[in-house]
């Protein structure tokens, strides 16, 4: 991958992240934030395929464990979209051309995700991971997530493939 | 016909006052003058709607001018009201922290943590450098927000009064019971009663118990009212909805409690009488 294409991708990633802890919770919207890493991370994914995914997941993952208001144990949330960046990759050859695969993949992985994460803090004895704050966020976070995708994924694929993904997207 | 018309100059000149030629005069002005009025009146309106769309360039101009400055105003206005709310919120911090006689540290929230984590924290944009330590007290103008858990450099992570990891210890005013409220679902408290029979009103107001020198909490800062205490029956646990003043989703101006109250060494009381 070239420099400048890496680095695109690694500056999406830190606006992401910034949107994520530090824009969008000042909206005026309804239910939880919208998880617009893990969709980028997801769309990364279906571009790149699961080493990319993962490589994305594991380094949006560090920045959102790292980011100030964060004060779980580090690694969860790179532990968490890891491996949603590398099952979205695995799905990648199937789902990248067709919107509908599209929108399945990133539902199944907005869905996953907190639900991943909930269980690393269960193993962990957070007492903050419970079933009923699990299922309050979930809702609210697939309708968000089904959302972005449309916005989102296309401008992944074309960040990772150039622009002669176009026709393709 | 020249030499005519230097002929009636001539006479009409010559004629002093009364000048021959005046009923020729008089009849010009009858035949001409009306038809004159008309012609005016008519073409008026469209010399001026000639004139105005001339002009109408220009309108527009003016017209976009007007609008531009509107623009400008109307979001003067609207951060004037955005600054008033500010000036509101330092202004209620300030007074809060006049009655405990406490030094506070004014920060706004910069950032929050995601829902998705399950944890409220909010980061605030005080840090090391302005004398914000771990385990200090975070109020705002309306009672306690929660306490300092990670300083950096330039921010600070707080951890809401709101989140289930949170323990505070509160007192009852109006009886001085005790108990403590921990983070509950959908932004309220829960209450537990050191003495699980102490009578409660729906109401009831509770302040921090307060930490010895202060730390994680100071005493007296007001953190909810009483919603419900409804008794389970046959479980000697009742559950005490607490609703919390402070507006956990909309945090902005803050204060870190940066030196508690001072108290003073005390002296045995006298003995009566004596």
């Amino acid at each position: 991958m070239p420099l400048a294409r890496a680095t695109a991708i690694a500056t999406v990633l830190v606006a992401a992240v910034l949107a994520q802890t530090a824009v969008l919770p000042w909206l005026p919207l309804p239910g939880p934030a919208p998880d617009r890493v893990l969709v980028a991370v997801v769309g990364l994914a279906l571009a790149g395929g699961p080493r990319a995914g993962a490589g994305a997941g594991f380094a949006a993952g560090l920045l959102l464990d790292l980011a100030p208001p964060a004060d779980h144990a580090v690694g969860r949330w790179a532990l968490t979209l890891c491996l949603v960046g590398h099952a979205a990759g695995l799905a990648g050859d199937a789902a990248r051309s067709s919107g509908v695969a599209r929108l399945l993949v990133v539902g199944l992985a907005a869905a996953l995700a907190p639900v991943a994460y909930a269980l690393t803090g269960a193993l962990l004895g957070d007492p903050r991971s419970r079933a009923a704050a699990l299922l309050a966020l979930l809702p609210g976070q697939l309708c968000y997530a089904l959302l972005l995708t449309p916005v989102v994924v296309p401008a992944m694929i074309r960040l990772v493939h150039g622009r002669r993904a176009r026709t393709m997207a | 016909v020249a030499d005519i018309a230097f002929a009636l100059v001539t006479v009409d000149a010559s004629g002093g006052g009364r000048s021959p030629l005046e009923p020729l005069r008089i009849v010009g002005a009858q035949l001409f003058g009306p038809a004159e009025r008309a012609g005016a009146s008519a073409s008026r309106p469209v010399a001026g709607l000639l004139h105005a769309l001339g002009e109408f360039g220009q309108q527009t101009d003016q017209i976009a001018a007007l609008r531009r400055e509107n623009e400008r105003l109307r979001a003067e206005v609207q951060t004037a009201r955005i600054d008033v709310g500010l000036a509101r919120q330092l202004k209620s911090l300030l007074g809060s922290a006049g009655n405990g006689h406490h030094r506070i540290v004014p920060a706004r929230v910069v950032a929050f943590g995601p829902e998705q984590g399950f944890s409220r924290t909010v980061a605030i944009d005080v840090g090391r450098r302005d004398g914000v330590r771990r385990d200090m007290t975070v109020v705002n103008g309306d009672g306690l927000v929660g306490r300092v858990v990670g300083v950096g450099p330039h921010t600070s992570n707080v951890l809401l009064a709101v989140d289930p990891t949170s323990t505070i210890g509160v007192r009852v005013t109006d009886q001085a019971e005790i108990g403590a409220v921990t983070g509950a679902a959908r932004g309220s408290l829960r209450l537990q009663m050191l003495d699980q029979h102490a009578p409660l009103a729906r109401g009831a107001q509770l302040v921090t118990f307060g930490s010895l020198g202060g730390r994680p909490f100071i005493p007296g800062v007001p953190v909810g009212e009483v919603l419900q205490a409804q008794s389970t029956r046959g479980s000697p646990i009742r559950s005490v909805t607490v609703r919390p003043y402070v507006d956990y989703t909309a945090l902005d101006v803050v204060g870190v409690v940066v030196e508690p109250p001072r108290t003073s060494k005390r002296s045995p009381l006298p003995a009566e009488g004596g």
